[in-house]
């Protein structure tokens, strides 16, 4: 799974505009990841200027 | 909020305030869509520089008026109030990796008009809130745009569980735009390239030059990094931006190095972030024609226009009254020509007068010239005489090329080996030339 490491981000909102599914939102000015959308692209984990996204891999 | 508005506003910078004010004050409702609770808090990394107002800029010529405390475009009859600090700044010097220097202004401030005015965003915002707040617009904070259903003469703009209804809306929602994407505009542009920034307000920062924007180009890890550092409208902060179009380069480590670097050490001696921003863009060429379904795109949405919000500001006025215009066609049942017009302004004045490939080329120049040696020897030899007064970066891309033309001859005798590099990018677009570097 992909979440946002709240520490480090900086609320830029670029992984939001830049994801393909709609699947990180803004609440409250916190950045989150809707993990039912989230399909692991890792494309906000690409873009992502101070590297907040981060990739977890799942548990097979 | 009210069930139906007139036209919904995505996005509260300064484009989508003043597509509202224009709105707003023709007598139409108008909801204002952000995703922050504050639309004042500034969190993406921004020049907060304002540029140039001292010759005319998209058509248009800008100023500050001090005696009432307004910014005024004297061609669009633009004005609306910003209270807060304003610094002049004369002088832009543009380093190169072995510390060359290039430098726009000659350094006597008081006979030359300033090439930027440093300003502060949080309080244009603040300031634009309020006066739009007199003309009743609704400003939803927290509220981000999720989708858009069109039907017939309305258009829902959803935003988690709230609907907004409209007949027309307008996209402010700045770089990266979810709007664009979703009309499908991006699959006729063309994607040139990533930029990826972080910047930080600094104290305690020994600039080489006072009130002048310093600019640098180096090298982290063999790929290459701007540095832009802009004074902040008030007090001794500065404004410091590192960006790069490489992907991979990690910039949290990058400011460590370059503060601690020798070259830029004494500068950074003493000084300490108070603040951090970033952001990330995907660089596409303009929008052509930004009216589609109903929805137009202004400011950042459309085209890119980095390190200066004038554009945001035009596009973002003229934009909203156009629509303002067109509600009036319709409610009077003539012949609709007002959104045309506008788009003809976009594309002749806007897009094509300010080419974006001149603009690239200001990010261009480390792939132009490849590699730090030859940089420096280009800035040295171009640096022997200061250019005009103007941090345009359409006109200084024509200065810097001009020059670089008239030594060419020069070049030829001393180094043979750099003319043919220079020659071998040259008669290319900058946007073809960063493809080509980028994609290796």
């Amino acid at each position: 799974m992909v979440t946002i490491d709240t520490s480090v981000c900086l609320v830029c909102g670029g992984c939001i505009d830049l994801c393909p599914k709609t699947a990180i939102q803004m609440v409250d000015d916190r950045v989150y990841v809707i993990q039912e959308k989230c399909i692991q692209c890792k494309i906000c984990v690409q873009v992502c200027p101070v590297g907040a996204p981060r990739h977890i891999e799942d548990a097979a | 909020m009210k069930e139906r508005y007139d036209v919904t506003v995505i996005g509260a910078g300064p484009a989508g305030l003043l597509a509202a004010k224009a709105l707003a004050q023709n007598g139409f409702d108008v909801a204002v869509l952000e995703r922050k609770q504050d639309p004042a808090a500034i969190t993406r990394a921004c020049g907060q520089s304002l540029l140039p107002p001292n010759e005319y800029f998209f058509g248009d010529i800008f100023h500050y008026n001090e005696r009432d405390k307004r910014f005024c475009f004297s061609v669009s009859g633009l004005s609306f109030p910003y209270t807060g600090p304003v610094k002049s700044l004369y002088n832009w010097h543009m380093f190169s990796p072995g510390m060359k220097k290039m430098q726009f202004g000659c350094g006597e401030e008081k006979k030359t008009a300033p090439i930027a005015l440093s300003y502060d965003k949080d309080v244009l915002i603040k300031d634009l809130l309020r006066d739009i707040a007199c003309d009743h617009v609704d400003v939803c904070a927290g509220t981000e745009y999720t989708d858009m259903q069109f039907g017939p003469g309305t258009i829902v703009v959803k935003a988690g569980e709230k609907a907004f209804q409209s007949s027309f809306v307008i996209a402010a929602d700045g770089t990266n735009s979810r709007v664009v994407q979703k009309l499908g505009y991006n699959s006729n542009r063309r994607h040139i390239a990533n930029l990826y920034v972080q910047s930080c307000f600094i104290k305690g920062f020994k600039p080489p030059h006072d009130n002048a924007i310093i600019t640098a180009v180096t090298f982290v890890d063999e790929k290459p990094v701007y540095l832009f550092l802009l004074p902040r409208a008030e007090g001794d902060e500065w404004n410091f931006i590192i960006l790069t179009l490489e992907a991979g380069v990690d910039l949290t480590a990058a400011y460590d190095r370059i503060t601690k670097d020798a070259r830029f050490a004494a500068w950074f001696k003493a000084a300490k972030k108070t603040k951090e921003f970033a952001a990330i863009e995907y660089i596409y060429s303009p929008i052509q024609r930004p009216f589609r379904n109903n929805v137009l795109i202004v400011g950042d949405a459309g085209a890119c226009q980095e390190l200066e919000c004038l554009g945001a500001m035009l596009t973002g006025w003229k934009g909203g009254l156009a629509i303002a215009a067109a509600l009036k066609e319709q409610e009077l049942g003539i012949m609709p020509r007002a959104i045309a017009q506008y788009e003809d302004w976009w594309l002749n004045t806007y897009i094509k007068q300010y080419d974006y490939q001149d603009y690239l080329s200001i990010f261009g120049i480390a792939y132009m010239f490849s590699k730090p040696e030859v940089i420096d020897y280009v800035f040295g030899l171009m640096g022997d005489e200061s250019f005009p007064a103007t941090f345009n970066p359409y006109r200084a891309v024509g200065l810097l090329g001009g020059r670089l033309q008239s030594l060419m001859p020069r070049i030829m005798q001393e180094r043979p080996d750099i003319l043919q590099v220079l020659a071998g990018t040259m008669s290319l677009f900058p946007s073809d030339i960063m493809g080509q570097t980028l994609k290796k």
